[in-house]
């Protein structure tokens, strides 16, 4: 291997790497355990099938996202850069174009990731402060958040500046201390909420809900495509961060066993997260549970969950204890990002603390559209959460150029006595991956056709149209390919010493 | 709760959470056991 062990053009320095692998995997499991496993995972549960969902999303933990953990380990310890100079080094030249998409599209999502964090904060303190009047009109309170709010600016602010602060730290002393504190105590609150949501009257039709397998669900093949897309955004495979933090992880590292101790406990943690709002839900709406669950990830966090803490008794401690859940682990997927981005910057000559306050100010900036108006909010949730699955589709693709099975060989050979990643990964790979992912992407196309005649489906101006997916992913490809021969000078020499493999 | 919702919420915490304990235990132990290079052989 002659690539520079810390950033494109510096001398060869100590490198950054995991103390501990507890460190580690706390770390990825902040990185995977996000707003989504407590938003999102939960409603579209509930809206396909309950049990009949859980079964195609347990499974396919194992179809998509952990091969492709795996393959991003096998990247960024090979070549110990963040997603470009990884991307470039496995390809060359053109290799950096890919390797931009994906980091751009998990940069454009920390953007607007921030606001959600700071959201999640705002909601804590305000529900622990003034609890009537979140609570009284929750509607009318979360539109006048989420529409031109100095509060919402002031959140995002301090959510991106917290995650500057601890990125700035480093991998050992920031990133590695803070989540070994957040993951305990993320689980402890949802582990709280879960009791407390189940031992509500009536909590128990929420577990109902919940497990029961209804066949002709699991006959439909939206349950199944929906389970594979909540899989494939949960658990944070495609998207560069699981490269990142291989960066810093050691040789021998346990990859496969790390690879899915994070991906168990993510889908571990979505289940907890499940079963502390559906029977709150169901105890507490009652006859509207239904429409409660229908109002998408912000209207069921935002507007109807405070609502339904009001209705108990004790519902204050319960809201605080729920968001404070909720601000945690976006505030850990938000560090993930932040380190993505922070390490692409440092690929470029740059040192870790003027790559954070660069990424920090950009972020900050960046996200104030989002901050504040919902539609460019939601627009850039759909353009890049679509986006991942083409990163996805990158990974995969760039394994498959390199040789599946050379890469298994030379990357992610296990260290005496560690779980051998074995032929199955080929043809999770070559098969499984492309049929997945043309699998999804046409469906979410195709959910939209349904929606739109021709020229709003295709109007790059909409909010969930397929135009403004090719105009914005069309723009980032074509800046990356014109920009693709600096960058590639910049990293410097990306060539690849195959014959030396990952694994020293 | 239906039996076989019963069922399925046992299979699916045994599943992630029994299968999430195993797996963070047999992995810290390994570490403990030593599976991995010495911090000095990582730095460059």
């Amino acid at each position: 291997m002659t690539l520079p062990s810390h950033g494109g053009q510096g001398a060869p320095m100590r490198r950054e790497q995991f103390t501990s692998r507890w460190g580690l995997i706390a770390s990825l499991l902040g990185m995977a355990i996000g707003a989504g496993n407590l938003w999102r995972f939960p409603r579209v549960a509930a809206q396909n099938g309950g049990g009949a969902f859980l079964i195609p999303w347990a499974v396919f933990l194992f179809l998509w996202s952990v091969p492709l953990m795996l393959v991003e380990f096998g990247m960024g310890r090979a070549t110990r850069r963040g997603p470009i100079g990884a991307f470039g080094a496995f390809l060359g030249r053109f290799g950096v174009v890919p390797g931009v998409f994906v980091a751009f599209c998990t940069t454009a999502i920390m953007f607007y990731y921030a606001v959600v964090t700071g959201w999640c904060a705002y909601y804590t303190v305000a529900l622990a402060v003034d609890f009537g009047r979140v609570t009284g009109n929750a509607s009318g309170h979360w539109q006048s958040v989420s529409h031109f709010s100095w509060v919402t600016v002031a959140f995002h602010a301090a959510a991106m500046t917290g995650a500057v602060l601890v990125v700035a730290g480093g991998v050992a002393r920031g990133i590695e201390r803070v989540n070994k504190v957040l993951i305990p105590l993320l689980v402890v609150l949802l582990f709280g909420a879960a009791v407390c949501g189940i031992s509500l009257p009536g909590g128990s039709q929420g577990l109902e809900f919940l497990f029961h397998v209804d066949m002709d669900r699991l006959a439909h093949h939206k349950t199944w495509l929906e389970a594979l897309s909540q899989s494939a955004w949960s658990t944070g495979a495609g998207w560069g961060l699981i490269l990142t933090y291989a960066v810093y992880t050691r040789s021998k590292e346990d990859v496969l066993l790390s690879s899915l101790v994070a991906g168990v406990g993510n889908n571990a943690a979505s289940l907890l997260a499940a079963m502390a709002i559906l029977p709150a839900v169901f105890a507490l709406a009652g006859p509207q549970a239904d429409k409660a669950l229908g109002s998408g990830n912000t209207g069921l966090l935002f507007v109807w969950l405070p609502q339904l803490f009001a209705r108990i008794t004790g519902g204050q401690v319960l809201a605080v204890a729920f968001f404070g859940a909720v601000t945690l682990a976006a505030l850990s997927s938000l560090l993930s990002m932040v380190e993505m981005a922070t390490r692409v910057i440092m690929d470029l000559g740059f040192d870790r603390r003027r790559a954070v306050v660069i990424i920090g100010g950009v972020g900050f900036l960046a996200g104030l559209p989002s901050a504040l108006h919902l539609d460019v909010f939601d627009n850039q949730d759909w353009v890049w959460g679509l986006g991942l699955l083409v990163s996805g589709a990158f990974f995969a693709l760039t394994t498959i150029v390199h040789g599946v099975r050379r890469f298994r060989t030379d990357h992610l050979r296990p260290a005496s006595g560690a779980w051998r990643t074995g032929w199955w990964f080929d043809v999770l790979i070559y098969v499984a991956i492309p049929i997945e992912f043309v699998a999804m992407m046409g469906w979410w196309f195709y959910s939209v056709s349904a929606k739109h005649d021709l020229a709003t489906y295709m109007n790059p101006a909409g909010i969930f149209t397929v135009g403004t997916c090719l105009l914005q992913w069309g723009l980032l490809l074509g800046i990356a390919a014109v920009v693709s021969g600096w960058i590639h000078r910049r990293v410097g020499d990306m060539g690849l010493d195959l014959r030396g493999g990952g694994v020293p | 709760m239906s039996v076989s919702a019963v069922v399925m919420m046992v299979v699916m915490l045994t599943l992630f959470w029994g299968g999430f304990a195993a797996l963070l235990t047999l992995s810290l132990r390994r570490e403990r056991g030593g599976d991995q290079t010495d911090p000095k052989e990582d730095e460059q």
